[in-house]
């Protein structure tokens, strides 16, 4: 009975820490929350063979490398929201106080 | 199936046969906006969806004169606003031409919450986890406490924090991640 109590506490207790100390850093804690599913289609969705089909390459593809500084026109955000989002300044090599980790 | 038109005249091309571009959904995000401009052209412009596109949905742009262009796409999400991007499109006369949205294809962002009871965040700095210095200052004004401040258009991956507080000693956070359709969040204290 001893041994069966102490292989629950050896395999519970650091299961249980391990949950509490996830996702926090020193002076702070840590969360993600991904967008999913965020909206289902009014409307049936489009499929690939109703499109216009005589194309030859592969598509091109978006990607999240922000390469060029293209000024937005105005009315991308909506005012309402309370928190205001600001878009983040990339960063330049070597610019600002140096890093040591 | 939505239907967008756009006239673009600045590219100055001599042949106006137009372009065509569909543009696929294939994440799970609903796209509200896509900008194209001309290469050379210094804005964004105008957002060209009439109707947002649904996951799974297509829209045609079609009249494009030809030349080169840059498109930008935005989700507007739960959590944040996501972006994407494509470069110097080729668009020739008569062409019909498919780009593609994929999760991936988005950018991140990265929420900073002044989580104490009574210090201002006067600083905060986000740069990529191997690079050698802090970059410039990502707080335009001081961040009381429960304030937030939230920053959008990151290119997914690993970055480091330093928050700056007007007391007490600076807090680091290395190694942050930072992923597609991703608000990564990070209460202060």
């Amino acid at each position: 009975m001893k041994r069966m109590k102490s292989l629950f506490y050896l395999s519970v207790v650091p299961s249980f820490l391990m949950m509490v100390f996830f996702g926090t850093v020193h002076g702070g804690s840590v969360t993600m929350q991904r967008e999913a599913g965020l909206q289902t289609s009014q409307k049936s969705a489009v499929t690939k063979g109703d499109a216009v089909t005589d194309k030859a390459s592969a598509p091109l593809t978006f990607s999240p490398l922000r390469l060029k500084n293209k000024i937005d026109s105005g009315g991308e955000s909506a005012d309402s929201r309370t928190v205001k989002r600001e878009r983040y300044k990339p960063y330049q090599q070597g610019e600002g106080e140096s890093k040591t980790r | 199936m939505a239907m967008a038109i756009v006239l673009l005249s600045s590219c100055g091309g001599v042949d106006d046969s137009p372009g065509t571009i569909e543009l696929n959904n294939n994440s799970v995000a609903t796209i509200d906006g896509f900008y194209l401009a001309p290469v050379d052209q210094i804005s964004w412009g105008p957002n060209i969806l009439d109707s947002p596109l649904f996951p799974g949905e297509y829209t045609v742009i079609v009249d494009i004169v030809p030349g080169f262009y840059d498109a930008k796409i935005r989700a507007t999400g739960i959590y944040s606003d996501y972006f994407g991007y494509l470069y110097d499109i080729p668009i020739y006369k008569g062409e019909y031409l498919t780009l593609s949205v994929r999760n991936s294809s988005f950018t991140g962002s990265l929420e900073i919450r002044n989580s104490s009871l009574g210090a201002n965040i006067i600083g905060v700095y986000v740069v990529p986890a191997n690079a050698p210095t802090w970059g410039p200052n990502q707080a335009s004004s001081v961040i009381r406490p429960s304030g937030v401040l939230h920053l959008t258009d990151f290119d997914p991956g690993l970055y480091d924090v330093k928050v700056v507080w007007n007391v007490g000693p600076d807090n680091e956070y290395y190694d942050i991640r930072i992923d597609s359709l991703t608000l990564t969040t990070i209460n202060a204290d």
